[in-house]
């Protein structure tokens, strides 16, 4: 039995162990291979970027997520125009245009048109809806937005309840980006641990997790979270949910980390500088922290990269199907759930513009994952 | 290998039987039964409930029972009778409406199957042997996309612009006057026509890992000396490449079809919902919402048991493959 | 005498009495030969496989003046269904019992019986059925037909436990006679005044459903000897679940065996495919003025979708005949409208017979002491009420065609209260402090948010069905709204079931629903948001749960105001006239008014169902709601496809 999804082979390891710097030196040989591959490179700088964007999220979105103004349902993403004098005569580096709306009886829908005689000015750190950053320090910031607070200023759109599609797209980051992170951590330490004593013990400890594995992995995925998010109990807080929607995907994903552990540990067992290790005395613990666990920790942080993305889309089909999070909790899941309507698709298609965030994200973490799987491996060409 | 194949067939046993208790828990979490599910239904067209008839009804459906009799009523039937036990949203034995629904499921997989695998393969062998060319990151690029794009945005936007743009009936594996009529040829024929979008749908998701594997696997088999051996004694690139390395690296991409099959079905739900596919997706979360447990039990069961044959089957072929594997 | 007519928009409706005579116009007096069919009829008939039409029809048929003009037959009815609920089936096909609402939904007119009459003290109706009336198999309708209905299936303890609410009038049960082959008669020890109202909804029409007895004999037990096999084939536990399945409601429209009286009969069920058939009944009792036998319409399908973006991209595909059922939620009216020409059909309205789009219901019954104390105070619930912006959630979420409104009766109906109807509507936040202030909740704890009198900090929550997108955004507004005068209300979407397990248990702090009585007849049939009537009064479901079953154990008895309006409806339901009816329902309603039980937000807007530019003889308007089996009495059996 060996592990399919993770058919690339560490190559020939050859014994280096009797060099001093042999961690730091593996270590810098994956960072030059990573970096040749180029597309990987920029990829992990897209990722980087969006934690960032995650981490500062609210403070970087114009308002908050679930502001909302009558007047703005669906109205369509506003441009940004650079020099512009307002009505009183001041000039203003950044500018955008107010809409006048008229609303057609029978569709209900609003139709607008840009009204150039109303200059919204736009700037820096402005003044806007109060939020508390980090969920402690209440400020008013907003790093960028209509300079007098509660202008329209709508970079992406607006929703059907005039709310704010870029805000709620940002704010969207921290739940999704975090739920991958966490999802994937937890998946992570079970992964290991079982997945440890099954290549380490072998025997009847690893025929029971194998078994268990297979049992988890062959009960398909779609009922199995249906069953577990319908018991999570709904009289408790949106936050206690999303942990439990965490726990419920990382319950599935730990099955592929615990099994690439696995096959590692026993090819690795076999390799000649475990063998040279153990002839040499070593204590069983340290063959295993000082000489296994290294030599395929690069390859464990590259699948580790490439679960993210999967619990990212696995979280927006848990939105669709209705057991997800649910709103008023913002995340690209409930996002997309929302503009999946052929309303959206007909007359309001910048409601998929989170939709291109996924996209993005998702590619990013696929390319980047696969970057570091290729130079993870150290000793390839 | 004879014992080793016995040995996997026998621990499929308690597997299964292990299986059918989490299944059977699974369908009982949600708070209510189908009971519930009638007052609910009745309750949204603002009908009123008597409390009185609905203790009848589950009586009569035998819910007052504890659960580990249902659960011995629901397997027995299965093992002694092979009966699956009646839907009660549906009014008839599951027996009548699972099989054609896990059919139709099979044969979209099948074709998703045969997709992936000719995208797939060209493209991986592409990227590999042009590793970090600018047709390998194009290449990837594309196969990865679908990966990204989730699958019921896909699907509604596919349904959308073929309906819009080319006037064509949403949804569905049939058209209008096919639907309920019996298997002939041009029957048939009217379902390959319908079998694109869902393929597509399906199918980009599960090529970018095909990509992966094909091109990892190959990239190991090119580093290998009897290629630098081949090469030297001037053979073809073409023939060099696909004499040995394609083939060796092929070897797990076969063993694939463990996996993908049922990743596929379940994939295939979120996807079957949008394009209101006759498939078995939208029957199962359907009777997982109305509580309907024989109906979700008997098909969560029996994808259960078709992802454990798959996962046999591609142990078997790497067993078979790989000797090493057979003297663990 | 009731005549058809055009039907007027339906806030002009009016409600009339049910107990007087009533009969249907049989002008048309044919001869033999004087009837005509469907071509594809015509067929078998020359083919041999189906008697003439003269000897199909009744002697005397009923005569359905059309909406509009002649019609001529052919074409298929197309409709979609989505997902699981199929209330649609019944709605389309199923709405005609021995009665039937006429289009205004004022009055039950004869439908399948030929005409009703009515005793004074409404204890006895008397059914006449038309002579040589047969079923779609052929088989004779006599009032036999009743009688085994009567006999095996409500008064069989095993199919029917307990007779059902409607049913009941007095101590002793309802009893059915048929003193000859035409003529039916139920008999009840009290006063049943609604019973012809409730022999018009489903509750009606599972009369017929239960009453084939040349059929339904095989599956009963008293009647055969291979009643239990019949059972284990179908799957079913045992002869009487199976025999249930055959005639309950939905699981009936998952058997294309079962013969009917309808205008189409299914000939594929709702089971293991994606399209539901059905075809017209070559026996259908009614013919047109000209003698032409109904329904116009050949055929009628449902192609099943799983998902409400289906069925609206079905409809602007032009693949959608007739339908307002899953094609009128907000979200789908703008993309409609917009497809209009290229889908070739124009909108109906379908208007909702409920009142109210959300109304708020704080549980009064509470099981915590201290949340109960608030909630039950007036003075709470008068100052939640004023601090909500009805008319910026018209303005967000109803686009601007609603209005504030509480759960009250729709204008233009009978029991139309404008105070009812407007009370505490108004948008102001200094009055809503000041009542919040007199029910005792002054303190306010250090984030600003209210404390209870007992000096806790007051929080609640609020349950939403999550599937209703409407109701969620509005729910989450009204929180914002609360939120402004220090109350903390949680926004809880959760699922249909666990909701309904919640009431039942009495174990909720709060939920919305939309309702509140609307159209005359729904108030009086459906009285459950005016007065503690049963489980779903969530505004004090304990009360509610006890005027189901004192028994339960979550029952408690009502306040005295309460058991007065229980009082006031059971006189409501043994008044013969209705004049008396209403002026009983007027003072219910006074009491309603003064105990103001339930939050009203805004009027339910119109909404609108799609019609096919050329399917003729469609009213351009009709309630919406299961009670009037929208769309069966707008009489689909004459439509027609114009050319």
């Amino acid at each position: 039995m060996s592990d399919m999804t993770d058919t690339i082979d560490a190559g020939p390891v050859t014994a280096r162990k009797d060099k001093p710097f042999e961690a730091a030196g593996q270590w810098r040989l994956i960072w030059m291979r990573f970096r040749r591959h180029r597309l990987a490179y920029w990829s992990g700088v897209v990722v980087a970027l969006v934690y960032l964007v995650a981490i500062f999220a609210s403070f970087l979105a114009p308002t908050t997520a679930n502001y909302y103004s009558a007047r703005y349902t669906y109205a369509p993403p506003q441009s940004i125009h650079l020099l512009g004098t307002d009505a009183a005569g001041q000039r203003h580096l950044f500018h955008t245009y107010d809409y006048t709306s008229k609303v057609d009886p029978l569709e209900l829908t609003r139709t607008y048109t840009v009204d150039e005689s109303e200059v919204i000015p736009l700037g820096f750190f402005v003044r806007g809806e109060p939020y508390k950053f980090w969920g402690v320090i209440p400020t008013d910031r907003h790093f960028f937005g209509p300079k007098e607070p509660g202008r329209p200023f709508y970079l992406f759109g607006a929703d059907r309840l005039g709310r704010d599609v870029f805000s709620r797209t940002v704010i969207g980051t921290q739940v999704s980006m975090s739920i991958g992170l966490i999802g994937v951590a937890l998946s992570l330490v079970i992964g290991i641990v079982l997945g440890g004593i099954s290549g380490i013990a072998g025997g009847w400890a690893d025929e029971v997790i194998q078994r268990l594995i297979e049992l988890l992995k062959s009960i398909p995925t779609i009922p199995l979270w249906l069953g577990l998010a319908a018991a999570i109990p709904l009289n408790i807080s949106p936050l206690v949910v999303y942990l439990w929607i965490t726990i419920i995907l990382s319950l599935i994903g730990w099955t592929d980390i615990a099994r690439i552990v696995r096959g590692r540990f026993m090819v690795l067992k076999t390799e000649d500088f475990v063998t040279a290790a153990r002839l040499d005395g070593c204590s069983r613990q340290r063959i295993i922290w000082r000489h296994m666990v290294p030599s395929f920790a690069s390859h464990l942080i590259a699948s580790t990269t490439l679960a993210i993305p999967a619990m990212i889309l696995a979280e927006t089909a848990l939105s669709f199907l209705g057991v997800g999070l649910r709103p008023p909790v913002v995340s690209w899941g409930v996002l997309l759930k929302e503009s999946q309507s052929i309303l959206a698709l007909s007359n309001a298609p910048w409601l998929f513009l989170p939709g291109i965030a996924i996209i993005v994200t998702v590619l990013a973490l696929n390319f980047l994952g696969d970057g570091l799987r290729d130079a993870a491996d150290p000793y390839g060409k | 290998m004879l014992r080793y194949t016995l040995w996997r067939l026998a621990l499929m046993v308690p597997i299964t039987v292990l299986i059918s208790m989490i299944v059977f828990v699974i369908i009982q979490l949600p708070p209510g039964d189908f009971v519930t599910t009638m007052t609910a239904r009745m309750s949204q067209q603002n009908e009123s409930v008597d409390p009185a008839v609905l203790e009848a009804l589950r009586a009569r459906y035998g819910f007052d029972q504890p659960v580990y009799v249902q659960y011995w009523k629901w397997v027995s039937g299965i093992l002694l009778h092979g009966d699956f036990g009646q839907s009660f949203d549906w009014n008839s034995p599951v027996d009548d409406l699972i099989w054609d629904r896990l059919g139709l499921t099979l044969i979209v997989s099948l074709a998703t199957l045969l997709f992936i695998w000719l995208l797939a393969f060209p493209i991986g062998i592409y990227s590999a042997i042009r590793q970090y060319s600018l047709g390998d990151y194009i290449a990837t690029f594309l196969g990865f996309i679908g990966l990204a794009i989730p699958n019921f945005l896909l699907a509604l936007i596919l349904m959308w612009l073929t309906t819009e743009y080319l006037g064509w009936s949403p949804g569905g594996l049939f058209s209008s006057e096919y639907i309920n009529a019996e298997w002939s040829w041009a029957r048939v024929g009217d379902l390959i026509d319908h079998l694109w979008i869902p393929v597509i749908v399906l199918g980009t998701g599960g090529t970018a890992s095909l990509i992966r594997i094909m091109r990892a696997n190959l990239l190991d088999e090119l580093q290998k000396p009897y290629v630098e051996m081949a090469r030297a004694r001037g053979l073809s690139e073409t023939r060099l490449l696909l004499k040995y390395p394609v083939r060796v690296a092929l070897n797990p991409f076969v063993s694939t079809i463990g996996w993908l099959l049922p990743n596929l079905v379940s994939g295939a739900v979120v996807t079957a919902i949008v394009l209101s596919l006759p498939t078995s997706g939208p029957l199962l979360l359907n009777a997982l919402f109305a509580q309907d447990m024989y109906l979700a039990g008997a098909i969560i069961m029996l994808l259960s048991i078709l992802t454990l044959i798959g996962t046999l089957i591609s142990d078997l072929l790497l067993a078979w493959l790989d000797p090493r594997v057979r003297y663990e | 005498m009731q005549r058809f007519k055009g039907t007027s928009a339906p806030r002009r409706l009016r409600v009339a009495a049910c107990a007087s005579v009533l009969s249907l116009a049989t002008a048309f007096a044919a001869a033999a030969g004087d009837y005509a069919e469907a071509p594809m009829l015509a067929d078998k008939v020359a083919g041999g496989q189906l008697p003439a039409v003269d000897e199909r029809l009744p002697a005397a048929p009923m005569v359905e003046q059309p909406l509009e003009s002649i019609g001529s037959y052919g074409g298929t009815w197309r409709q979609v269904m989505v997902g699981g609920g199929d209330s649609l089936v019944q709605r389309s096909l199923g709405s005609g019992g021995l009665v039937r609402w006429n289009r205004e939904w004022s009055e039950a007119v004869p439908e399948v019986a030929k005409s009703v009459s009515v005793n004074d003290d409404a204890t006895e109706f008397t059914f006449t059925l038309y002579e040589g009336h047969k079923w779609s198999d052929g088989t004779p309708f006599t009032s036999d037909d009743i009688l085994f209905w009567y006999n095996d299936i409500l008064m069989n303890k095993e199919i029917t436990p307990e007779i059902p609410v409607w049913l009941r009038a007095g101590e002793a049960p309802l009893v059915v006679t048929a003193p000859d082959p035409t003529t039916v008669v139920f008999t009840f020890d009290a006063p049943n005044a609604l019973f012809l109202a409730n022999m018009a909804t489903i509750r009606g029409t599972d009369i017929l459903a239960g009453a084939p007895q040349h059929w339904l004999k095989q599956f009963h037990k008293d009647h055969s000897d291979t009643a239990e096999d019949l059972a284990k084939e179908a799957g079913a536990a045992g002869w009487v679940d199976n025999i249930a399945n055959k005639i309950g409601y939905p699981s009936r429209w998952r058997d294309a065996d079962r013969p009917v009286l309808d205008a189409w009969k299914l000939t594929v069920p709702y089971v293991q495919t994606t399209q539901v058939v059905a075809e017209r009944n070559p026996y259908y009792h009614k013919v047109d003025p000209e003698g032409q036998q109904l329904p116009y319409i050949d055929k009628v399908t449902y192609d099943i979708v799983e998902d409400n973006q289906g069925a609206v991209l079905k409809a602007i595909n032009g693949e959608i005949d007739f339908q307002n059922v899953s094609l009128d939620a907000e979200d789908q009216r703008p993309v409609l409208v917009q497809g209009r020409e290229k889908g070739g059909y124009e909108m109906f309205l379908a208007q909702p017979a409920w009142s109210n789009a959300m109304i708020i219901m704080l549980n009064q019954t509470h099981k915590d002491p201290g949340l109960r104390e608030v909630f039950a105070n007036k003075d709470f619930r008068i100052g939640l009420s004023h601090a909500i912006d009805r008319e910026e959630l018209n303005q967000i979420i109803y686009a601007g065609t609603s209005e504030a409104w509480q759960a009250a009766p729709r204008a233009d109906t009978e029991l139309y209260d404008e105070e009812l109807a407007k009370q505490y509507t108004e948008f102001d936040l200094d009055l809503a402090n000041e009542y919040l202030g007199k029910a005792g909740l002054t303190e306010r704890g250090s984030d600003g948010m209210r404390l209870r009198p007992d000096g806790e900090r007051l929080t609640f929550a609020v349950d939403v069905i999550s599937s209703w997108k409407t109701q969620n955004d509005a729910l989450e507004l009204v929180k914002g709204y609360w939120n402004k005068v220090g109350i903390d209300m949680q926004v809880r979407p959760i699922e249909m079931s666990l909701s309904i397990t919640k009431r039942q248990k009495n174990d909720f702090d709060g939920n919305v629903w939309v309702g509140g009585g609307g159209y005359d007849m729904l108030g009086l049939l459906d009285p459950k948001w005016y007065f503690p009537y049963e489980f779903q009064s969530s505004y004090a479901s304990a009360w509610g749960i006890w005027a189901q079953n004192p028994e339960d154990p979550a029952a408690e008895k009502p306040d005295a105001e309460a058991m007065k309006q229980l009082e006031l409806y059971n006189q409501v339901l043994a008044a013969p006239s209705r004049d008396e009816q209403m002026a009983l329902m007027r003072e219910l309603l006074e009491i309603t008014k003064d105990e103001f039980y339930v939050i009203g937000t805004n009027l339910a807007p119109d909404r609108y169902g799609i019609v096919k530019t050329n399917l003729a003889n469609v009213p351009e308007a009709m309630p919406n709601t299961f009670y009037y089996l929208t769309p069966g009495p707008a009489r689909a059996e004459q439509f027609y496809f114009q050319n």
